[in-house]
């Protein structure tokens, strides 16, 4: 693949001083770190510069102390390359990230999952609400308040979940 | 009538197979706004899949889409044996790619019932099920189940293949292919069936891209986007096929774009038929634990675009797995396909993204 | 005009009644006419409940064999275990169904306006057909009523049907019904001319508008031909308008089951649903009566002159049968082959086809009938 490499070269020409690390991490899949104050630079560079015109997915990741919200953005004609951008997001308690709706406009239900699923704010996102769980599932009597986002690693699923064993039949 | 009105279709209703909702804001007969409401069965299988051994989530990857379970379990396993390093046998990768190819062929069907039972036309509504069956007697004679297969496996598939598996799968493919050229005359020789599918739910190229598509719905766009071509996976590479491209972008498009698809398939699996090698492992030992990194892996589902990111700690269980669905990106594109519309053409472009709730909501 | 078969048993019942009561009654000749009247109006009524009945069932078992399924099969008389198998064919499906869905709860939804709702619905929906009943011709003689306005009264009575309908769906005060009411009064409202004016040209021939008129005149045509030779293309409008005005596939729009679940009859349950389907079939079985008598000849059949027909008691009333059915058959065979069309689609062919279409069909065949009258059966 010549064309990861040519991406990786703009990228870390047009954009230094915007990212932490560039680097191919797998066969064409480019992986970015970078900080939430750029990462609208970098998606508006990455759309528009390298012509990337369509946002795969957008997951995050809990690291216990701080998230990740890792970007897979794609280009269809004949290059496979995938970019990752991965956004450290340090404040555990007020976790913001700006919207990338404007420049994908397929971003719109990922980012409301992310706010669904993580608590993580989306800002400048036209419609921030939950998606999967319903409207008013803050107002539930939660037995735990790590239910109120579940995908965050502090919402474990019962201890031995599935296991599942048969009772003895009691006699009748 | 000028006065505006919200329609709500859902969570039970004859246009949405599946449980969703659409709010449709309607003025008489044209739709001038749309809100889609999804969650009704969400099961947090990201969730599931972040507390159990990997090995232990492939029963749960079928359940994510009953119509393609074949397609959404391979996905997982080689998610997993790309983060391993695993490399598998030829003769797997050709067997994994027969299956594939017969759910794909399956899962076509039902889009097509769905689609045709949505326009009105209720003998193709019952007669792409008849064929579909065959294609599961198939699926069932070699797994032992009809939808929730639960065949693959890290480092290779659950047994080999039963006698007079190859024999039957090949004139199977023969029928196909008659049937197919069947319904393409039954539908697309009908005037009153391209009234309705012709320049219905057009989606430029530009949008499409924009919005997420994948799959069928991108192709019909005229973007040449396949997994299976972009960035080939099992033993693609060295099949011979071409990947069915429309420029229409309408309901039309999409139809002719998997039926089109269906002859691919059937093409494939002779070929696969054909060069199955004789001999080789199917089934090898995998490690216990996960490495220390993170993959996203991609193939092409009946679907479009289905994907991992799965990322590995040096455990049993995965730190943390990220589905993506090619529906729920077709699903989100709907709205802005529907908006301008009439209420009637709302099924068959609904139908025409061809949705599955249980890989949207998870 | 009568059916001639009652005459005689009537005339049998009175003096019988007059035998046992000797010298205590005394008929006048006016209870003897209305016993007659009383007697076919129950056989026509009967005649056609039975054949709704049948064509229902008719249009379950042939759309299953054509959807590569067998249609009703179960419920049916036990005719016996022969031949290797059981003979079943689900004959009493439909009777089943109908009582299963009379000893449903009645239920009015409670938003829904009481009033209209109620009397919309079998004031217009369901008792206009039963009146038309009377008006069909039973065969070649057996005639109850035949005004010399035939045609008039019909599509007068049928145009009740889709103010019903717009009244029961716009009462029912649910959204799917509402829209439902407003593409059927759109669609009856706009199909209802090309419809007229294909008849039109059949009524300028034969200067009646009387169903056993019109089918009767069709024996003088050359070798008896039918309209249907002669003016094809009316014959093609007029089964196009047919299909719309009784809203049977491809123009099944205001039921269309994928968006509006039930059209205009989402909020009618048991009994009250049961009778807007039977009365669907009930237009459609009138449909091709009215079809049959101007386009195929009515009772009669070409190369066999009228009056061997009319000698063979019942014949005329078979060949009818059969016609009908036959006619009702091209419509299950639509059904089971065609998409629904959307609605500003019927009413683009609705106004910019069918319409222009019927006219175009009006001056042939009134080129045609200048040129040789002989053709439509004018003796002259």
């Amino acid at each position: 693949m010549t064309g990861i490499d040519d991406h990786l070269m703009q990228i870390k020409s047009k954009l230094a001083g915007k990212i932490h690390d560039a680097q191919i991490i797998a066969d064409s899949r480019l992986e970015i770190r970078t900080s939430p104050e750029n990462l609208l630079d970098i998606m508006t560079f990455i759309a528009q510069d390298l012509e990337f015109p369509s946002l795969e997915a957008i997951s995050g990741v809990d690291w216990d102390t701080y998230f990740d919200v890792v970007y897979h953005i794609d280009r269809w004609d004949g290059d496979s390359t995938v970019i990752q951008v991965r956004v450290k997001l340090d404040d555990r308690d007020d976790p913001k990230i700006p919207s990338v709706t404007s420049i994908w406009a397929s971003a719109n239900w990922h980012e409301r999952e992310l706010f669904d699923m993580f608590g993580i704010i989306v800002s400048g996102h036209p419609n921030l609400k939950r998606l999967l769980l319903p409207d008013d599932w803050d107002e539930f009597d939660h037995k735990h308040i790590s239910e109120l986002y579940p995908m965050r690693r502090a919402y474990t699923l019962p201890e031995k979940p599935f296991s599942y064993k048969p009772q003895p039949k009691e006699d009748v | 009538m000028s006065e505006q009105m919200y329609i709500h279709m859902g969570p039970q209703h004859p246009v949405n197979h599946g449980l969703w909702t659409l709010k449709v804001k309607t003025e008489g007969e044209q739709v001038v706004g749309s809100e889609i409401l999804i969650g009704y069965i969400f099961r947090m299988i990201e969730k599931m899949a972040e507390s159990r051994p990997y090995d232990t989530f492939q029963p749960l990857a079928d359940r994510l889409c009953y119509v393609s379970a074949m397609s959404w379990e391979g996905t997982y396993i080689m998610a997993i044996e790309k983060l391993l390093g695993m490399e598998i046998s030829k003769r797997a990768q050709y067997m994994r790619v027969i299956m594939l190819e017969f759910q794909r062929i399956a899962s076509h069907f039902t889009w097509l019932s769905a689609y045709a039972g949505d326009l009105g036309v209720l003998t193709m509504l019952v007669i792409p099920y008849r064929e579909r069956e065959y294609v599961l007697d198939l699926l069932e004679h070699v797994t032992g189940s009809r939808m929730m297969y639960n065949y693959f496996r890290v480092g290779g598939l659950k047994h080999e293949f039963p006698n007079g598996f190859i024999d039957d799968a090949r004139m199977l493919t023969y029928y196909l292919d008659d049937r197919v050229a069947e319904y393409n005359a039954m539908l697309e020789d009908s005037k009153v069936f391209m009234l309705r599918s012709k320049n219905v739910g057009v989606l430029s190229k530009e949008n499409a891209l924009n919005l997420g598509a994948t799959g069928p719905v991108l192709r019909a766009s005229g973007t040449q986007g396949d997994i299976r071509k972009v960035e080939p996976y099992l033993v693609y590479p060295d099949l011979e096929f071409e990947v069915p491209v429309r420029t229409g972008g309408d309901c039309l498009a999409r139809f002719q774009v998997r039926m089109a698809e269906i002859r691919q398939s059937t093409h494939i699996i002779r070929q696969a038929l054909d060069n199955l090698p004789a001999e080789g492992e199917i089934n090898q030992k995998a490690p216990r634990r996960l490495p220390k990194g993170e993959v996203y892996f991609r193939t092409e589902d009946p679907r479009g675009e289905a994907g991992y990111y799965i990322i590995g700690n040096e455990d049993q269980i995965p730190y943390r797995v990220k589905i993506k669905s090619p529906a729920y990106s077709n699903l989100c594109l709907t709205s802005h396909l529907i908006t301008g519309g009439k209420v009637a053409d709302i099924p068959p472009i609904v139908a025409s993204a061809d949705l599955c709730m249980g890989e949207i909501d998870r | 005009m009568a059916f001639g078969i009652y005459d005689g048993f009537v005339d049998w019942l009175l003096g019988f009644v007059s035998d046992i009561l000797p010298g205590q009654v005394e008929f006048q000749d006016s209870l003897r006419l209305t016993l007659i009247d009383s007697l076919e109006m129950t056989s026509i009524l009967v005649f056609l409940i039975v054949n709704t009945i049948l064509l229902i069932w008719f249009e379950r078992k042939l759309v299953g064999r054509m959807m590569n399924r067998r249609g009703p099969v179960f419920i049916d008389f036990n005719y016996g275990h022969f031949f290797g198998r059981t003979w079943k064919f689900g004959l009493l499906q439909n009777i089943a169904e109908f009582l299963k869905f009379f000893s449903k709860e009645d239920i009015v939804p409670e938003k829904a306006d009481k009033f209209p709702f109620n009397i919309g619905f079998f004031a217009f929906v369901v008792a206009p057909p039963f009146m038309l009943g009377a008006l069909l011709p039973l065969g070649a003689t057996e005639v109850i009523a035949d005004p010399a306005v035939g045609f008039l009264l019909i599509f007068a009575l049928f145009s009740l049907y889709p103010v019903g309908v717009l009244i029961t769906g716009w009462s029912s005060n649910n959204k799917y019904s509402v829209l439902g009411g407003f593409r059927s009064a759109a669609q009856m409202i706009s199909y209802e001319i090309p419809l007229i004016l294909s008849v039109g040209a059949v009524v300028i021939v034969t200067n009646s508008f009387s169903l056993v008129q019109i089918a009767s005149q069709q024996t003088n045509t050359p070798a008896g031909l039918p309209f249907m030779i002669f003016m094809p293309i009316g014959f093609i409008v007029f089964m196009v308008s047919l299909a719309a005005e009784t809203e049977r596939v491809p123009f099944d729009i205001p039921e269309a089951e994928a968006e509006l679940v039930m059209g205009w009859r989402t909020e009618l349950t048991g009994f009250r649903y049961m009778m807007s389907m039977a009365t669907e079939y009930f237009i459609l079985l009138i449909g091709a009566f009215i079809g049959v008598s101007l386009f195929w000849g009515g009772a009669y059949l070409p190369f066999i002159p009228a009056s061997t027909i009319e000698s063979i008691p019942l014949l005329s009333t078979a060949i009818l049968v059969v016609k009908i059915w036959v006619f009702i058959f091209l419509f299950i065979w639509v059904r089971a082959a065609l998409p629904r069309i959307r609605i500003d689609q019927l009413l683009d062919i609705g106004w910019k086809r069918l319409i222009p279409l019927a006219f175009v069909n009006i001056v042939l065949v009134i080129i045609l009938f200048l040129m040789n009258p002989g053709l439509f059966g004018v003796v002259s």
